[in-house]
């Protein structure tokens, strides 16, 4: 194995190692990118341009063969679902901010209580609307008054995949 | 015969991923889905150790390519167990998708989704004495105590305040 990379699979490291230390860098930038997605998503947009600039910039990258790309690509998909996969944990994680609820709670919590301090002093149905505004925003679902229905199509198509990876963990299914 | 070693690094990475979630899929039945992460990126490491020395053995790869290909099969894995396993979201989905007329109540899914979750992780933290459970409701244990204070630690750090919600 070549101890160095291919200038596009390099220069593909090199841009997904920038999507993390732009997360703690944002953390100190402007008030506005400090929001916890807002600041994944310029972080993600970063690494992505930069891979471009790179490629733009060094010589010998603009002729490479799509497979290079391909693996470029990879790499820089890859290292933005390890990001999130790391980020989201303290940011949106529900098991580890409910311990920090609790710890941050004057007193002790009933299950209610607690779910309502998690929420930021709202309710359990806060939660709930957070969670469903994934599969609206994906349209997957839509609400309607009181009851949420699964759009046909593309729901269809995610709940199959959904379960061929439920079949490869052999997670049994929510019902 | 394919001359290409990208091409051979991609189809020996086809392979990889096709065994390793063969791997993954009895290593999780057998261990009951505990230590899922670990198993996940303990047999990643197993499958490309035994694939990598094969392919140099035997062929012309691209080894670059194909850590770069057989990664992302790894790293969309991990991402997809996790979500799995623990997504509010995909629960919601799967609820709905079982019902006859695919669709739920929202008092339905805020009660066996999210209040069911919650139960859940809340049996898991006591599991794992993070928490005990007092006539008032719950309170951290000594060792709660100190996970807590490490996650604030981190989310402090990086300036997260309380998280918890996408879309506040």
């Amino acid at each position: 194995m070549s101890l160095l990379p291919p200038p596009v699979i390099g220069t593909a490291i090199v841009a997904g190692l920038a999507m993390p230390i732009m997360l703690v860098l944002l953390s100190w930038g402007p008030q506005r990118w400090r929001h916890s997605g807002r600041r994944f998503k310029v972080s993600v947009l970063t690494g992505w341009i930069l891979w471009g600039v790179l490629a733009v910039a060094l010589p010998g990258i603009a002729g490479a063969h799509p497979l290079d790309w391909l693996a470029g690509a990879a790499v820089l998909v890859a290292a933005t679902l390890v990001t999130f996969n790391a980020w989201s944990l303290p940011a949106y994680g529900v098991t580890l901010n409910m311990l920090v609820t609790l710890a941050r709670a004057d007193r002790p919590l009933d299950l209610e209580t607690w779910a309502d301090r998690y929420s930021g002093g709202r309710s359990i149905d806060r939660i709930l609307l957070d969670r469903l505004g994934h599969l609206v925003f994906f349209k997957l679902a839509r609400r309607d008054g009181d009851v949420v229905h699964l759009l046909p199509g593309s729901s269809r198509f995610a709940v199959a995949i959904l379960k061929i990876w439920y079949f490869i963990f052999g997670l049994a299914r929510p019902r | 015969m394919i001359d290409d070693p990208r091409v051979v690094a991609l189809a020996a990475a086809c392979v990889a991923f096709a065994i390793y979630l063969c791997l993954i899929g009895v290593g999780l039945r057998l261990t009951r889905q505990r230590y899922g992460v670990s198993l996940l990126i303990g047999c990643a490491v197993l499958v490309y150790a035994a694939t990598a020395s094969w392919a140099q053995a035997n062929v012309v790869i691209a080894q670059w390519h194909f850590a770069a290909f057989y990664g992302l099969g790894v790293a969309a894995t991990v991402f997809t167990y996790g979500a799995a396993l623990k997504a509010l979201s995909l629960r919601m989905l799967l609820v709905m998708a079982a019902a006859p007329d695919r669709s739920a109540a929202v008092t339905r899914l805020s009660n066996d989704v999210i209040r069911a979750s919650f139960q859940d992780r809340i049996a898991l933290l006591e599991e794992r004495q993070l928490i005990r459970r007092e006539s008032a409701g719950y309170v951290l244990t000594e060792a709660g105590r100190r996970a807590a204070s490490r996650i604030s630690r981190v989310q402090d750090a990086l300036n997260m305040g309380l998280g918890g919600l996408y879309w506040d």
